[in-house]
C-alpha cells in the first residue's frame, strides 16, 4: 500500500517519475549511503566507531523535528523550539535539583507539559489571533528565555551535574542490547508519529489543513483546532527534547541551543517536507536529520577545513533538496493536467 | 456621435477552448472610433472571456484580431497595452498604500536619469485628472479614496498610456447614482474626443444611457449587434436569453414534507440584508440573481463558513447559529462550494481521500485508526453510484474533468448523509453530459426526502429544476416565485435586474 505507486489517472505499471514525486526522500536515501559509503571507504574503521555516536547526538533532533513536521505540515512554521527546549529542561531541572521532583516519568511530564502549553500558546495567537507564525515564534523565543528560571532563582545561572539525580544521569545513557535508551526513545517518537500522521483521522485533518486549508474547513476540518494541535504537538516533542537533551548532557543554559532551531527546520526540509504544507513524510525528516548529522562527523574527517566544508555541503544539500521539490512539484501539477480528460 | 467610418477594431470568429468548455465559439465583434459599444449578455455568456482575449490575457484557440485594418497577435498584455488598448476592471487593482501619481505612473514612469522623477509625474497626474474632470490630489493615497474615484484613476492610468480603446467591466457595479453620472459624462467626453469605449455591464441604464451600439452574447456564441435605437429592454433579454431549453432535464414529481429549513431576516452588514426563504423536505428550491447579489454569501453565513449580524437560521424546527462549516454538517446541512478547485477540493489527494474527509471519523476504527477498508468501501460506493469517470478511487482529483470533480465533491456529501443541501453553481464549467447526471442525481436526492437549494445563474437550469423560485438583486431578496410552471425568463430577469430605491 505505502509502496505502490500512485495511478496517474490513465496508464497503469510502475512510473519512476511519479515514484519520485511520492517518496521525495528516496533521492536523499541516496545521497546519505553515498556519504557514508565514501567516508566508510577514505576512513577505514568510521562507520562502525561513529555512527552510534551520531544516532546519540541525532535523537533529540529527531524528536524535535517530528514536532516540527506537524507544523510545517500545516503550513505554519515554529523558530521558538530551540527556546522551548530550554526553558523545559531548566524549570524540570530546577525542580529535580530543589528536590521537588525525582522520577523520569515525573521529569518527562513537566518537559512535555511546558513545552505543550507554549505550544498551545503559540497555536492560539495564530489560530484566533491570525498572526503570522513566524511572528508568533519569534516573540515566543524572547518570551521563552525570559522566563527561564535560573537568573533570578538562588542567583544561579545554570544547572549542573551536580543538581541531577545520579538514576536521570545514568537512565538516558543506559544502554539496551548496545543502543542507549536516549536512542530508544526517538525512535519511538518518530514510529508513533509516523503512525499518527498516517493512521488517524487527526493525522489526515493535519495533511488536509496544509494541503488546502478552506477546502478543508468547508469539508468539516475544524483547521483552527487542528493548527493549536499542531503546535501543541511541536511544543511538547521540544520540550520532550529538552529533558533528553538534560540527561545526556547533565546540564542546561540560558542559550544553549541557540540556533537549534534552524537545525531542525533543515532536517525536514531536506527531508522533502514542503514549508508550504501538505506534503512531508517522518521517512524524510529521519533521513535529513541523519543526513546532517552525518555531514558534521564525517566532514571533518575528510576536509582540513571542516568547518567551512560542513556549511557547504549543508547549504548546497538544502538548495538543491528545495529545487528538487519545486521541480517534482511542477512534475506532479503537470502530469496531473495532463490526466484531465478534455 | 458614432460615424460610420472604417472599424478601428474587428474581432473575427474569435473561438477560445478551455478544459472541458468552449468559453468563445465564432464570435465576432466590431469597434469604431469614437464610439461607446456595449456588450451584454448573462452570467458565463463569454463576456470575460473575450475581453481576457482582446488585451492578450488568453491567446484565442481560433479567429483573428483586427486593428487598424492590420492583423495582429497578442501574444501579452503588453502588447494590447503597446496598441492603445486599456482596460478597467470592476475591481480596480490598485496599489492602496501608493499615492495617487504613483498609481498612475507606475511602470511607466518619468525618468531624470536613472532617476524615477515624482515631481514630472505628479504634474502629468494633475493633467489628466484635470482632463476627466476629477477633483481629488494626486498625492492622496488611494486607499482613503472612494471606488468611483479609484476608477477615475485606472481611467487616468489608461489615458496616460494613450489609450484609444478603453474597456470598462462593469464599471458602474459599485458605484451610487451619482457616482454613475459622474462616470457618464467622463465616458461620453472620452468618447467625443475619439477614443473607442468597450461597455460590459449589467445595467440597462448604462447600456441605453451611454451606448451608441450593443453586441449581445449568449452560451459563448455571438447574437448580433444593434444600434441602440433598434432594441429596447424586452427586446435585448429576449436576446440574451434566447428560446433553448434542453430536454436533459428530469421529471419530476415533487412532494414537498416538512419544512427543514427556514431563514429569516438574515443580514451582514456590506453583504445582504434581510433575507428570508425557506426549504421543505423533498424540496428543490431555486435562488438565482445575477453574479454579486449575495447569493453565495447568504448560505455562506447560514452554513457558518462566514457570519451574520442579525436573522435567525431554523433547522428542522431548532434554532441554529453555526460558527464552523463542521457545526452545520453535523446538523445534516452540506454546502457544495462553488469554486471547486479552492474551495471544494484537496486537488493532489486521491478520490478515495476527498469523499471520505468530512467522514473521516466514521472511518476509523475506535475513532483512533483509520480503516484503509471501510474508506475504500464507501467511497467505491459514490464512484458508482454517481457513475465517476476515473480508472479507480485512487486516482488524484486534480486529474478529473469538471463534471467528474463536481460529482467527487457531491460524493462527499452524500458520504456525510446531509439531509439539506445547498449547491452553489453546481454545473458551472460541467459538460452537458455530466449536466444531466448532476439533476438527474438532484431529482433522486428529493424524491428521497433531502431538501435541496439551488443557487444559480442559468436561467433554463433555475426554471427546469426548482419547485420555488427566489430572486436575489443587490443583497436583498427581490421575489419568490411560487408558481414555476407559467414562469418566464423575462420575469425572473426583471427581478434580478438591479433597481434604483428609493431611499
Amino acid at each position: 500500500m505505502d509502496k505502490k505507486p500512485v495511478k496517474n489517472g490513465r496508464a497503469g505499471g510502475f512510473n519512476l517519475l511519479s515514484f519520485v514525486i511520492e517518496h521525495r526522500e528516496i533521492p536523499l536515501l541516496g545521497v546519505l549511503v553515498l556519504l557514508l559509503a565514501g567516508v566508510s571507504i577514505a576512513v577505514p574503521g568510521y562507520f562502525s566507531g561513529n555512527y552510534m555516536n551520531i544516532l546519540k547526538n541525532s535523537s533529540m533532533n529527531l524528536v524535535m523535528a517530528s514536532g516540527m513536521l506537524c507544523v510545517l505540515l500545516i503550513g505554519s512554521i515554529d523558530i521558538s523550539v530551540a527556546a522551548v527546549l530550554e526553558l523545559a529542561a531548566a524549570i524540570a531541572g530546577v525542580l529535580m535539583r530543589d528536590s521537588k521532583i525525582s522520577s523520569m516519568i515525573g521529569m518527562f511530564a513537566i518537559g512535555i507539559g511546558v513545552g505543550a502549553l507554549i505550544g498551545f500558546v503559540n497555536g492560539a495567537v495564530m489560530s484566533f489571533g491570525r498572526v503570522l507564525p513566524i511572528i508568533v515564534t519569534l516573540g515566543m523565543t524572547y518570551l521563552a528565555r525570559a522566563l527561564i528560571p535560573m537568573d533570578f532563582i538562588l542567583g544561579m545561572n545554570k544547572i549542573a551535574r551536580i543538581d541531577l539525580t545520579d538514576y536521570f544521569k545514568e537512565f538516558i545513557l543506559h544502554e539496551y542490547l548496545g543502543i542507549p535508551v536516549i536512542v530508544y526513545i526517538a525512535l519511538a517518537v518518530v514510529v508513533i508519529m509516523g503512525l499518527f500522521l498516517k493512521y488517524t483521522p487527526v493525522g489526515r485533518s493535519i495533511y488536509a489543513t496544509g494541503s488546502n486549508e478552506e477546502a478543508a474547513r468547508m469539508r468539516g476540518v475544524k483547521v483552527k483546532w487542528i493548527k493549536v494541535l499542531a503546535h501543541v504537538i511541536c511544543g511538547g516533542m521540544a520540550g520532550m527534547a529538552g529533558i533528553m537533551r538534560l540527561g545526556y548532557y547533565n546540564a542546561i543554559e540560558k542559550g544553549a541551543a541557540n540556533g537549534q532551531e534552524m537545525y531542525v527546520i533543515a532536517a525536514c526540509v531536506l527531508g522533502g517536507v514542503s514549508v508550504m504544507g501538505g506534503y512531508g513524510k517522518i521517512t524524510g525528516v529521519v533521513i535529513g536529520a541523519l543526513l546532517i548529522a552525518t555531514i558534521d562527523s564525517a566532514i571533518p574527517q575528510l576536509f582540513m577545513n571542516a568547518t567551512m566544508m560542513k556549511e557547504f555541503f549543508k547549504g548546497i544539500l538544502i538548495l538543491m533538496a528545495i529545487l528538487l521539490n519545486v521541480l517534482l512539484q511542477r512534475a506532479a501539477t503537470k502530469r496531473n493536467l495532463k490526466g484531465r480528460d478534455i | 456621435m458614432p460615424q460610420a467610418s472604417q472599424p478601428l477594431l474587428e474581432m473575427r470568429n474569435i473561438t477560445k477552448i478551455f478544459p472541458g468548455v468552449r468559453a468563445l465559439d465564432g464570435v465576432s465583434f466590431d469597434l469604431r472610433p469614437g464610439e461607446i459599444h456595449a456588450i451584454v449578455g448573462e452570467n458565463g455568456a463569454g463576456k470575460s472571456t473575450f475581453i481576457k482575449v482582446l488585451t492578450g490575457v488568453h491567446q484565442p484557440d481560433g479567429g483573428e484580431i483586427i486593428l487598424d485594418g492590420r492583423p495582429i497577435v497578442m501574444s501579452n498584455p503588453n502588447v494590447a497595452i503597446h496598441h492603445g488598448i486599456a482596460a478597467i476592471y470592476q475591481h480596480a487593482a490598485s496599489y492602496p498604500d501608493l499615492s495617487v501619481a504613483e498609481n498612475i505612473f507606475i511602470g511607466h514612469e518619468f525618468k531624470t536619469g536613472p532617476f524615477v522623477s515624482w515631481i514630472k509625474a505628479r504634474r502629468a497626474a494633475q493633467k489628466l485628472l484635470d482632463e476627466i474632470g476629477a477633483n481629488f490630489s494626486p498625492n492622496a493615497s488611494v486607499g482613503s479614496l472612494s471606488v468611483a474615484q479609484q476608477q477615475m484613476i485606472e481611467i487616468a492610468k489608461a489615458l496616460s498610456q494613450n489609450a484609444r480603446i478603453l474597456i470598462m467591466d462593469e464599471p458602474t457595479a459599485a458605484l451610487s447614482k451619482k457616482e454613475s453620472e459622474e462616470l457618464y459624462s467622463i465616458a461620453r467626453g472620452l468618447r467625443d474626443k475619439g477614443v473607442a469605449i468597450i461597455l460590459i455591464s449589467h445595467r440597462f441604464e448604462d447600456i441605453f444611457g451611454l451606448a451608441d451600439r450593443c453586441t449581445v452574447f449568449r452560451d459563448a456564441h455571438y447574437i448580433g449587434t444593434w444600434g441602440i435605437d433598434e432594441v429596447n429592454e424586452s427586446l435585448l433579454v429576449h436576446h440574451m436569453v434566447g428560446h433553448a431549453i434542453e430536454h436533459y432535464y428530469p421529471e419530476r414529481d415533487p412532494h414537498p414534507g416538512e419544512e427543514i429549513l427556514k431563514v429569516e431576516h438574515l443580514s451582514r452588514t456590506g453583504y445582504f440584508k434581510d433575507v428570508s426563504f425557506t426549504l421543505r423536505a423533498g424540496e428543490i428550491v431555486g435562488l438565482t440573481g445575477l453574479v454579486g447579489a449575495g447569493r453565495t454569501e447568504v448560505v455562506e453565513a447560514v452554513c457558518g463558513v462566514t457570519r451574520f449580524d442579525s436573522g435567525t437560521v431554523t433547522v428542522e424546527g431548532k434554532p441554529q447559529h453555526f460558527r464552523d462549516p463542521r457545526d452545520s454538517m453535523d446538523n445534516g446541512i452540506g454546502l457544495l462550494p462553488e469554486d471547486r478547485q479552492k474551495q471544494g477540493l484537496l486537488l493532489p489527494w486521491s478520490i478515495n481521500r476527498n469523499i471520505t474527509l468530512p467522514i473521516i471519523d466514521k472511518c476509523s476504527k475506535a475513532k483512533l485508526f483509520l480503516s484503509g477498508k471501510s474508506e475504500r468501501s464507501i467511497s467505491n460506493k459514490e464512484k458508482d453510484q454517481l457513475a465517476i469517470k476515473a480508472p479507480d478511487v485512487e486516482t488524484a482529483a486534480g486529474t478529473l474533468s469538471g463534471g467528474n470533480q463536481q460529482k467527487v465533491v457531491i460524493g462527499k456529501q452524500l458520504a456525510a448523509s446531509s439531509r439539506i443541501i445547498i449547491l452553489d453553481e453546481p454545473t458551472k464549467g460541467v459538460d452537458i453530459g455530466s449536466k444531466a447526471a448532476i439533476y438527474e442525481l438532484m431529482a433522486e436526492l428529493a424524491s428521497q426526502g433531502v431538501g435541496i437549494l439551488m443557487i444559480s445563474s442559468e436561467m433554463p437550469e433555475v426554471m427546469n429544476m426548482s419547485d420555488r423560485i427566489y430572486v436575489m438583486s443587490e443583497g436583498r431578496v427581490t421575489k419568490e416565485f411560487t408558481n414555476v410552471k407559467d414562469l418566464t425568463q423575462q420575469q425572473i430577469l426583471e427581478a434580478a435586474m438591479p433597481q434604483e430605491r428609493t431611499a
